[in-house]
């Protein structure tokens, strides 16, 4: 899980696990969850002992990056080979962000970030399908994101639960996403153990 | 911009299940989002400022890990071994 350090103006990994060799925020679970919240902006920051967590918005808003890290660091931190040990990938989007999201949520002169944070998690989804597009190729990275109906949706609008559920039930009973789904599932359903045993 | 780790805490570390989830998070964001604390995010000095309360946010976090039967000074990390890491 993701926080934004205000120390190290960058993305602090906290984890329900241990990872030898990493240093771990011993954070409770109230803790965690609100250090997480405050990268959204919309909250205080939040210290954890000597910690202090905010605003991450230049931070990993598409964290796929920050999962494959992660991955690389408890499966293969000694070789850094992670793809051959993944069988199945899924990233999981929140709606691509609309115009009206962008303008309400901020003034005029801080909008020109917003759309580039926006477009970021776009751009990271792309990056990471082109280093990754042996997996994709072989129905072993999926990427599934509402594309249409959500982008008047914003973080606060609790009373637009429909709207959201109508939106994502259209996508999913789509054709290409019928298959993509069956292929996830499918992929998923051969998985024979919980665990990994790490390789460190 | 969103709460979804929120979501990962309630999925990987309570160990809900998809439909808990979506009920406890559609009543957290109605708690939490009801009202807005400041307009703009913005304030007089031009500086970043909370637009939601901190507080609300808190007390609703505590009350899912409280109905799942955890308390909210468990550790995030407790040592103990979970199908899902988060």
């Amino acid at each position: 899980m993701c926080a934004a350090s205000k120390e190290l103006y960058g993305i602090v990994r906290l984890r329900s696990y241990d990872l030898p060799q990493k240093f771990n925020v011993s954070a409770t679970i109230a803790e965690a969850a609100l250090a997480t919240s405050a990268a959204t902006g919309f909250f205080d920051p939040v210290s954890i002992g000597a910690r202090h967590f905010e605003d991450g918005a230049l931070g990993a808003n598409n964290p796929v990056e920050e999962v494959e890290g992660e991955a690389l660091d408890i499966w293969c931190p000694a070789t850094g080979d992670l793809k051959p040990l993944v069988k199945c990938f899924v990233s999981i989007g929140t709606g691509k962000p609309g115009k009206r999201t962008i303008e309400d949520n901020m003034l005029k002169f801080l909008s020109k970030t917003l759309v580039q944070i926006t477009t970021e998690t776009e751009e990271t989804a792309k990056r990471f399908l082109a280093r990754w597009r042996g997996h994709y190729d072989k129905n072993q990275y999926f990427r599934l994101n509402v594309g249409q109906g959500l982008q008047d949706v914003r973080l606060e609008e609790y009373k637009e639960k429909g709207i959201i559920e109508a939106a994502t039930y259209r996508y999913l009973e789509d054709q290409q996403q019928i298959f993509r789904v069956r292929d996830c599932v499918e992929n998923l359903k051969m998985k024979q153990s919980v665990y990994i045993k790490d390789s460190a | 911009m969103n709460c979804d780790s929120l979501i990962a805490i309630m999925l990987g570390r309570l160990e809900m299940d998809v439909d808990e989830c979506i009920d406890a998070y559609t009543e957290l964001i109605k708690i939490v989002f009801q009202e807005k604390v400041h307009r703009t995010p913005l304030n007089w000095k031009g500086r970043v400022q909370a637009r939601f309360s901190s507080t609300k946010l808190a007390a609703a976090i505590n009350q899912v890990i409280t109905s799942q039967g955890h308390s909210p000074i468990e550790k995030f990390n407790d040592g103990g071994v979970r199908g899902c890491r988060v």
